[in-house]
């Protein structure tokens, strides 16, 4: 599928009579690279199914103020980011889990999980990042798996450019560390 | 079959059946290397196609707009409701916000011109009626006794002498 310009589609979106092909549009574009964004946070894939939906709700609703002081894409990963910290909070309380043992858990269901890889070192990895605080697992997934550029990655955290890169480099070395004893 | 010759002149060799199987191999790597993109995590199959759709109705969904009613049959009623709810309010609000005490008329507050003109005009002492309600609370009818033949001029001396024209009217 040729890729459509974002200004385009925002233009469709905000033409009355346009407005849902205009979206239909920005999903069928926007919905894998934001679907795999937030799994690599709630590590479920049904949990990332009901997030992506109320990202894309939030998205529908909230475009009509989009200015354009930063890309599309990077607003909707803002978006799909905190709806899914948000949602992990909220399952956290609801299992009555702190952050990191909700961690734990997750990764632990990893295992048995069908919609996963059986590949170890893979697991081996998501046990590294499971021990990171948020925050640095959050960039290293953004920068290792998404190769999300330091200055996207400072726009969609609301953090510097140079937070990010000491935040990542922090994490690759724990990450480095936990796969050798471990 | 040229270029095939000059790999060979050259020197190079494959090993057999390695042209064979290269194209698998190569969509093989190609697939796994799509798996690590992903970080190890898979979608169910098809599940990319109908998301568009199942996002598209949730959208539709939260952002429709309900009619209160579309049936034509009874639209005609809506502006009598309008009105009515006009009405209601107009009378909720003077209630609401009038001063009740202030607005009320007491019998105190009449002059006795009004009242007088009000008897003139509906002949309040026209019927027995209306006379009975004039002395309901008075009790000078019942405390009068007649122990013998009084004629007309002996009463009217007597009122004359013993009483004035207020007592007889007010009593």
């Amino acid at each position: 599928m040729c890729k459509i310009p974002d200004e385009e589609m925002i233009s469709l979106i905000l033409e009355r009579s346009t407005t849902n092909q205009g979206f239909r549009l920005l999903v069928a574009q926007y919905q894998e690279q934001l679907y795999w964004q937030i799994r690599k946070i709630v590590l479920v894939h049904d949990d990332a199914d009901d997030v992506l939906q109320n990202v894309f709700i939030k998205i529908f609703k909230g475009v009509k103020n989009f200015k354009g002081e930063s890309k599309l894409s990077t607003w909707m990963f803002r978006i799909a980011y905190n709806e899914s910290i948000t949602f992990l909070k909220r399952k956290g309380k609801s299992l009555q889990l702190s952050s990191q043992e909700l961690q734990d858990h997750l990764t632990e269901q990893l295992e048995a999980d069908v919609y996963f890889t059986s590949d170890e070192i893979e697991l081996a990895l998501k046990k590294a990042l499971s021990e990171l605080p948020n925050r640095q697992r959050e960039v290293f997934n953004l920068r290792y798996y998404d190769d999300l550029k330091f200055k996207e990655i400072a726009a969609i955290l609301d953090l510097s450019e140079g937070a990010v890169k000491s935040t990542y480099h922090i994490a690759a070395k724990k990450v480095e560390q936990f796969v050798k004893e471990n | 079959m040229k270029k095939k010759s000059l790999h060979t002149t050259a020197g190079f060799k494959v090993p057999d059946g390695y042209l064979d199987q290269l194209t698998d191999r190569v969509l093989q790597n190609t697939q796994n290397h799509e798996v690590e993109d992903h970080a190890g995590f898979k979608m169910p199959e098809g599940y990319l196609n109908v998301l568009e759709d199942r996002i598209m109705s949730q959208v539709e969904m939260d952002t429709k707009v309900i009619p209160l009613q579309t049936s034509s049959a009874i639209q005609w009623f809506y502006p009598l409701l309008a009105v009515a709810a006009l009405f209601i309010g107009f009378i909720a609000i003077n209630g609401l916000f009038t001063d009740n005490k202030s607005d009320q008329v007491t019998f105190a507050d009449l002059e006795d011109q009004e009242i007088s003109d009000y008897l003139v005009d509906a002949n309040f002492l026209q019927d027995d009626e209306s006379v009975a309600l004039l002395f309901a609370d008075n009790s000078i009818l019942s405390e009068i006794r007649i122990e013998q033949n009084i004629t007309d001029n002996e009463l009217f001396e007597y009122l004359m002498e013993e009483a004035t024209w207020n007592q007889i009217i007010t009593e």
